[in-house]
């Protein structure tokens, strides 16, 4: 399945069919904060970094 | 000379009035707003039907199969799952209680009158309270494994880690509760029929305080169709705790009052909406709020009047202990998924 990427790259977590494991594996080493600034809201940052922390821990 | 006592004291007097429970009764069950429907044993069929038309150009010639009056229905059945509420209790513990007062004279007879009022008179009331809690939250153990097991995402069409989290942290129950069947569900009704998350609208959700209560509420009236919105039978239903956020909201200490909700009348019975949706509190988890039309929302079972049916009698062959039962069937579904708007799904 063809990740949803933008012209820049960027795959962004909030656009149907993408999931988690897809938007980590775009991620990769960086923070997602470093990764989704310019692309993502503030709040939306917020929101994800909130919601990956209950991802993370399972 | 000092009196001397040997023995021991008891109390000579008792607070008259029993100190008891105080119990959540089952305001679902009471104020009918969600679709209860009697009259199932072991299980139905429920049916739902959409019918999608195409527009084409004028055609003047015969009318032919073109695909572009598209009638669906689909039929999805739902199982109800029996269940009861029993015991057995030995009378005779009550002995040398105030109990003994009021039961009949013979040494078999060691039921108490005042007991049977005052005491076991509540069980009905907390089968109710334990029905309510479960109808709105927990979710049977293969569910539980089932939202396990899905890859959480931001986006709609997947469930939240927070979601996800709530759900493996609910009691564990016979029968899912209305939020897990909006979250995960078996219907052939759904884009993707069969079992599998379901079609809800997902607005994603935070901690919720009485601070943020209206901005949160916001969004959720926002992410809700316009068709629910305007067809004027649209509700929120919403946690307990969500009652006190509003009130504490709506009057904000030192601050300039902004009305975000709508409060008529006052005290347990003070209706509260928020831009002319009317908000029902039920114990929901902290996490999710749902705006849908209420008939969306369905409870199947036998009969409502299970609720407050109780078998109380003599265990056989002569045991000095009577049995306790209360048995029921029920089961919760959804319909029409599109139209329902999950806050924190």
């Amino acid at each position: 399945m063809a990740k949803q990427e933008t012209q820049s790259g960027f795959v962004n977590p909030f656009e149907p069919g993408v999931n988690y494991k897809i938007f980590l594996e775009a991620v990769g080493d960086k923070t997602v904060e470093d990764y989704c600034k310019g692309n993502l809201t503030k709040e939306q940052i917020e929101w994800l970094v909130n919601d990956l922390k209950h991802y993370k821990n399972k | 000379m000092a009196i001397t006592f040997t023995g021991t004291t008891r109390n000579q007097g008792e607070l008259e009035e029993i100190q008891q429970e105080l119990y959540q009764d089952s305001k679902t069950f009471r104020e009918n707003i969600i679709d209860i429907e009697e009259g199932h044993k072991s299980g139905t069929d429920v049916y739902e039907s959409k019918v999608t038309v195409t527009m084409s150009a004028l055609n003047t010639g015969e009318v032919t199969a073109t695909g572009n009056i598209d009638l669906g229905v689909q039929k999805t059945p739902v199982s109800l799952v029996p269940f009861n509420y029993e015991d057995r209790i030995d009378d005779n513990t009550l002995k040398g209680t105030r109990f003994e007062k009021s039961m009949k004279a013979g040494a078999f007879n060691t039921i108490s009158d005042e007991f049977d009022r005052k005491v076991l008179i509540d069980i009905t009331p907390a089968i109710g309270a334990d029905l309510e809690t479960k109808l709105w939250n927990g979710a049977t153990a293969a569910t539980k494994t089932a939202v396990a097991a899905l890859t959480p995402g931001a986006a709609q069409g997947s469930i939240t880690a927070a979601a996800q989290a709530a759900v493996a942290a609910m009691p564990t129950t016979l029968f899912d509760s209305l939020a897990v069947r909006i979250l995960y569900n078996d219907s052939q009704s759904k884009t993707v029929p069969g079992a599998g998350l379901g079609d809800y609208i997902k607005v994603t959700g935070t901690t919720v305080t009485s601070s943020n209560i209206a901005a949160q509420y916001a969004l959720l009236y926002a992410g809700a169709p316009s068709k629910v919105i305007d067809s004027g039978e649209g509700a929120i239903f919403a946690p307990l705790g969500d009652r006190q956020l509003i009130m504490i909201a709506n009057n904000a200490v030192g601050a300039a009052q902004q009305i975000n909700f709508l409060v008529e009348g006052s005290g347990p019975d003070a209706k509260i909406s928020y831009n002319g949706i009317p908000v029902y509190f039920h114990p929901l988890g902290a996490t999710f709020r749902v705006l849908t039309i209420p008939k969306y929302l369905k409870v199947l079972m036998d009969l409502k009047g299970d609720l407050s049916s109780l078998q109380v009698d003599r265990v056989a062959n002569g045991a000095m202990q009577r049995y306790i039962k209360n048995t029921q069937a029920m089961s919760t579904w959804v319909t029409n998924q599109r139209y329902i708007t999950l806050y924190g799904g």
